[in-house]
């Protein structure tokens, strides 16, 4: 193999891995859709659920994300 | 004629019989064409923010739970509003996250998400009364003025459909979910057949399924065919939970036939937009694709159809025609 043909292999390589990443990351973020990033607001960052209702804030933020993913989501599809 | 013969003959006569079903039906595929009828809010009115629950009475009045207006509002058959109560708060008649609306007879019946219960309201839209309800109603049908039937959703062990009197008692309950189905695999709606019978659509599982009020599954169908739901996991404070994704049914109303109209989710291949129209059997009779994705879907008892667009900016009543 020539040194030009290994450089343009090792090239190649490069832009696959980075474009492999990008997409990786793309596919991550869409993956977190709204109810999912809503979910975890309300398992773990909103205090006032957790004080209202301790010992059912998990169930009630779970019914949110079922109501989420047939109200709301439909809207984001 | 020698059995050479009776061979090729018998083979003709098989496959002309073989494809003759498949013929008729290819030719006969009923077709429901849906015509606007009326078209209530727009994004330059105030008549609606985002409508939740929807429902009709005898009269033809409608009547629609406003989710960001913390209101239940009622409107006349040609679409003028002619009557809106409640406003934020946890107290009779009031309102924090409105969700599931129903009518029966004189009487209205509707869901919050953050108050327990179910408030029960005249058609005046004056409140009367609270049916209590401990566990989180996921979806509701009213059963008459004093009966109503919610499914529910527990913290722990499957959901349940209950029959509830207007005292909260509970007169009946059918355990339809699997347990072991995963979590939020139970969700679902449903609706209540005159014979007493309920028809359930999985929110998660590509099944539509008809139980007796006995507990008793008379039929299960999948409508959208082989397509796995997927999920994700996500980190919560009792472990990692598995969740599902992507919806499969969003609501499902019955006609005046008994014919079943299950409105299709993300799943489907126009997502919130598909109806399945299923007969009493649960045997895939027709679709049709709503023009604006919805999250329900309410038949009246002239068969008119009812559903959101815009978002829940606008309600659309719709004619159904059979071609």
């Amino acid at each position: 193999m020539t040194r030009f043909n290994t450089k343009l292999l090792r090239g190649l390589t490069a832009v696959l891995v980075f474009y492999g990443a990008v997409l990786g990351i793309c596919a991550l973020s869409l993956d977190a859709g709204i109810c999912e990033r809503a979910l975890r607001m309300c398992l773990f960052e909103d205090q006032e659920i957790r004080m209202e209702m301790p010992g059912f804030y998990v169930l009630f933020c779970l019914e949110g994300y079922a109501f989420c993913k047939r109200y709301i989501d439909p809207s984001e599809g | 004629m020698n059995i050479r013969t009776w061979t090729v003959v018998s083979a003709f006569v098989a496959v002309v019989l073989a494809g003759a079903p498949f013929g008729r039906a290819g030719g006969d595929v009923p077709k429901i064409v849906i015509e606007e009828a009326l078209s209530i809010g727009t994004i330059d009115d105030d008549l609606l923010y985002q409508l939740t629950g929807v429902a009709v009475d005898s009269d033809g009045f409608i009547y629609v739970l406003d989710g960001m207006d913390y209101s239940l509002k009622k409107f006349d058959a040609g679409g003028l509003l002619v009557g809106k109560t409640g406003r934020k708060g946890q107290g009779p008649g009031e309102f924090k996250a409105p969700r599931l609306l129903d009518c029966s007879g004189s009487r209205l019946f509707a869901t919050d998400q953050n108050n327990p219960g179910i408030q029960v309201f005249d058609r005046d839209l004056t409140f009367k009364t609270a049916i209590p309800c401990r566990s989180a109603v996921q979806a509701m049908r009213a059963l008459g003025p004093d009966k109503v039937a919610v499914l529910t959703m527990r913290a722990l062990g499957a959901s349940s459909l209950q029959v509830l009197n207007a005292e909260g008692t509970l007169l009946s309950e059918l355990s339809f979910a699997d347990p072991k189905a995963g979590l939020l695999m139970d969700s679902a709606s449903f609706t209540a057949l005159p014979d007493g019978s309920f028809v359930i659509a999985y929110l998660f599982q590509d099944r539509v399924e008809r139980w007796t009020a006995e507990g008793r599954r008379v039929w299960s169908r999948a409508v959208l065919g082989p397509k796995k739901v997927p999920t994700t996991k996500m980190d919560s404070p009792l472990g990692s939970l598995t969740l599902p994704t992507e919806t499969c049914f969003h609501d499902i109303a019955a006609d005046s036939r008994g014919r079943l109209f299950v409105l299709g989710g993300r799943m489907a291949k126009n997502a919130a937009r598909d109806v399945f129209v299923l007969d009493a059997d649960g045997r895939l009779f027709t679709t049709f694709t709503l023009p604006d994705t919805s999250h329900c879907l309410v038949i009246d008892g002239k068969d008119q159809l009812y559903v959101r667009a815009n978002e829940g900016i606008t309600l659309k009543k719709y004619r159904m025609r059979y071609e």
